[in-house]
This record gives C-alpha cells, sequence and structure tokens, in this order.
C-alpha cells in the first residue's frame, strides 16, 4: 500500500473551477488490485459526498457500487461548450477508461491509437529503480507523441506525475526533447470542453500551449 | 470479402540487413471454421517455398498481443480486420522468419537446475512465449521472465521442501520479480490467470 495523492474531483466543483486535494490511500496499479480495499476506500470517499475522478474507482463503481450512476450520470450531464474538433488526442490507459471515451467522442477530438497506450507507467519501479521508470514513462509519452498525437491525457494522478512532473528526467533519459508536447488531466479536459479554464494549467511542467 | 491478407514477418539473421513484412492474399474458400493460424501458414508455404514453417507449438505477435499458433483464424480475423501482420515473438532475437533464437530463455533454467529434473524442463519449456511477452527485457537484460515466475510457483506445489531456494530466485534483487509488468498489453488472452500467480508469489515475499 502506498500513499498517494489523488485529484478528488466532484465534477459540479470542477466546472466552477474549484477543486482540492485530498490523500486517498489506493492500491496503486492494477497487479495488486483487490476488490475488498477499493471498496472500502470509495465507500470512506462517498461518506465526504465527493465524487471521486481516478477512473480506476470509478470503473470499479460502475461495476459493483449502487451509486455508481450518479458518477456517470455527471460525466454525461456535462455540457460541451468547447469542442475538441481537428485535435488528435492520445489517451494513456493504464487503468481502464471507457466511460472518458465515450465523453471524448462527444467532443469531436480525434481518438489516435498508440502501441503502448495500455503499458505501466513505471512509477511502481520509482522506489527501486529510477532508471527503468523513466526509460518506461519515456517509452509511452514519446510514442503518443510521434503518432501525431497534439496532447496526451490521463485518467489517473500517478500517471499524471509520472509523465508531467518528472518530464524532465524523461527527457534527460530518452535523449529526446518533447517539450512541445503536454499532458492534460482527465478532468481538465472535461473542464476545457465545458468553458472553464483550470487554474492548475500553470502548475504544468510542460507547457500547455492549448490556451 | 473473399479474402484477407497476411502480412508475414520475414527475417533471416544470416543474410538480412533489416526484417520486412511480406503480404499474402489467403482465400478464404481454403480455410474453415476450425482452421488455426498455423493452418493458415501452411497456405503460405504452399505460395512461397522459401517461407520457413515455424513448430506448430510456437507462439506469435500480431498487434503486440502474444498469441499461440492453434488460435482461430476467423477470431483473429474478426479481431483484427482483414489485414494484420504477423510478427516473430520477439523481433530483435528473430532468427528465421517467425522462429527466434531461445538461448537466453533456456539459460535462465540454469538456476532451477539444483532443484528439478528433466521432467520439470520440458515443463518449463512450455512458457517461453511469457518470456518474450513483455517489454521489461529492453531496460534489465539480466530479468528472469515472467515464465520463470509461473515455473517457480509450479515447482512450490511440486517441492515444498525446497521452497527457500525457490523463492531466493523469484525474489532477487537484480532480476526478481520486482521488474515484472502487468501483462494484460501483451496476451492476447489469459493474462488474469498469470497475473494471478504473480500476485500470489507477492504475498510470500514476508514469510519465505
Amino acid at each position: 500500500m502506498i500513499t498517494l495523492i489523488n485529484d478528488d474531483f466532484n465534477f459540479s466543483n470542477l466546472l466552477k473551477g474549484d477543486y482540492r486535494k485530498t490523500y486517498v490511500k489506493t492500491p496503486s496499479f492494477m497487479s495488486e488490485y483487490k476488490a475488498d480495499e477499493y471498496k472500502k476506500e470509495f465507500d470512506s470517499c462517498l461518506g465526504e459526498m465527493n465524487l471521486i475522478c481516478d477512473t480506476s474507482i470509478l470503473d470499479y463503481a460502475k461495476k459493483n457500487y449502487k451509486n455508481a450512476s450518479c458518477v456517470i450520470q455527471d460525466l454525461q450531464n456535462i455540457e460541451i461548450k468547447n469542442d475538441f474538433n481537428g485535435f488528435n488526442v492520445a489517451v494513456y490507459r493504464g487503468f481502464t477508461i471507457d466511460l472518458f471515451l465515450h465523453f471524448l467522442k462527444k467532443t469531436k477530438a480525434k481518438l489516435i491509437n498508440y502501441e503502448t497506450q495500455e503499458f505501466e507507467n513505471g512509477f511502481r519501479f520509482l522506489d527501486f529503480d529510477k532508471q527503468v521508470a523513466y526509460k518506461k514513462a519515456a517509452k509511452i509519452v514519446l510514442d503518443a507523441y510521434d503518432s501525431g498525437a497534439d496532447f496526451l491525457v490521463v485518467g489517473d494522478s500517478l500517471s499524471f506525475k509520472m509523465f508531467d512532473t518528472l518530464s524532465g528526467e524523461l527527457q534527460k533519459v530518452s535523449n529526446r526533447d518533447f517539450s512541445d508536447f503536454y499532458i492534460l488531466h482527465m478532468a481538465e479536459f472535461i473542464a476545457l470542453a465545458n468553458g472553464n479554464i483550470p487554474a492548475s494549467l500553470k502548475e504544468h511542467k510542460l507547457k500547455v500551449s492549448l490556451v | 470479402m473473399r479474402s484477407f491478407i497476411l502480412r508475414v514477418f520475414r527475417f533471416d539473421a544470416s543474410r538480412d540487413y533489416e526484417f520486412y513484412y511480406k503480404p499474402y492474399e489467403i482465400n478464404l474458400k481454403d480455410i474453415n471454421d476450425s482452421s488455426t493460424l498455423y493452418y493458415v501458414l501452411g497456405l503460405v508455404k504452399q505460395q512461397d517455398r522459401y517461407f520457413n514453417m515455424p513448430d506448430c507449438n510456437e507462439f506469435v505477435r500480431i498487434e503486440n498481443k502474444v498469441l499461440s499458433l492453434n488460435t482461430n483464424i476467423n477470431e483473429l480475423i474478426k479481431k483484427f480486420g482483414n489485414d494484420f501482420c504477423v510478427s516473430a515473438i520477439d523481433l530483435k532475437r528473430a532468427k528465421l522468419d517467425l522462429m527466434c533464437d531461445d538461448s537466453d530463455f533456456i539459460k535462465v533454467f540454469d538456476y532451477f537446475k539444483n532443484i528439478c529434473n528433466a521432467d520439470d524442463y520440458k515443463d518449463y519449456l512450455t512458457y517461453k512465449f511469457l518470456y518474450y511477452a513483455s517489454d521489461i527485457r529492453e531496460y534489465n537484460d539480466e530479468f528472469l521472465g515472467d515464465s520463470a515466475f509461473v515455473f517457480a510457483n509450479k515447482l512450490l506445489e511440486k517441492y515444498p521442501n525446497k521452497r527457500k531456494d525457490i523463492l531466493d530466485i523469484v525474489f532477487d534483487k537484480e532480476k526478481g520479480i520486482e521488474y515484472s509488468v502487468s501483462l494484460k498489453p501483451f496476451l492476447y488472452s489469459d493474462y488474469e490467470k498469470y497475473e494471478e500467480i504473480k500476485n500470489s508469489l507477492k504475498h510470500q515475499k514476508e514469510i519465505r
């Protein structure tokens, strides 16, 4: 078990341009997926009347949780004010994110398929072999970049940390420069589609040239 | 649709500088409901006698997913469309067309030599596809491969008294199970089964 930062989004709060960060304990990667622990976490989060954006939980909720319908409803009710027509969007699918792909279709963005879209993001390797961790992450970002995507959308905060916060290391390790590329969190993408510019865009390491 | 295109990986390590994919048109009349990929490669062999037939129990890669030659071809057409590439399981170790040099895979068995016997060796060979499935060997040459872990799990059941020796190999710091990645993007089917085995092994670290 690793304590990690999950961006905890209430979708309707997000649209007002206001969202908080909370600390949630979550099994960090797919290979140690334990349904019981997920349920416990999900229960405690729901207790605070928050909806969680981390798609792994969202996905779990969709399958197993009675209240999942409200999560899905929230996503579907979001009005699209700016569409992404003409954009090539790559989506990292380390976690299954069917719901989001459905949303993406509504924004008219073109979905790019690339080979490494389901590979592990390498976060797990940071503890004991940083080089491997950076190389694995760099491979995914570069693959999306080389496939002609304008930006990469990730569904969970861990991948975001790997791809954006550590992007300096990734560029060093891979000997490639991708500073004109950028990463968006799924929630930021949703906010942009809805016509809001989230404040967090300014904190990105890879500068967002969209707005 | 009366035919489909199969692009087959061609490479001769002793002559070629680079590999290429050669397209073959397969008439759908020639296959039936139960035809396997191996049977279709037989049709390719009829068209091109310089193609080297792989063994029938080999594994190949289609769109990065590893699958057995015994997979039904109609299933593949449904999933990958009527024009897809069949490549060797590891492009860098390809020797002759779809066959690969597997000496590095066999070398890993040396670690288990003192623990088990010749019968187990045959069993070990059946896990070859797992060794080449994931991409982690690109970053760590020493990595034992997922094959070794699944094999070790079998040995644990067979030789419970040699438990410590087996687990010492599995939890090696430089090349052990810590490095293994999720097989989901790499296997065509059954990845859950192997993930479960690896997870159950990981939980035995403390009670070794």
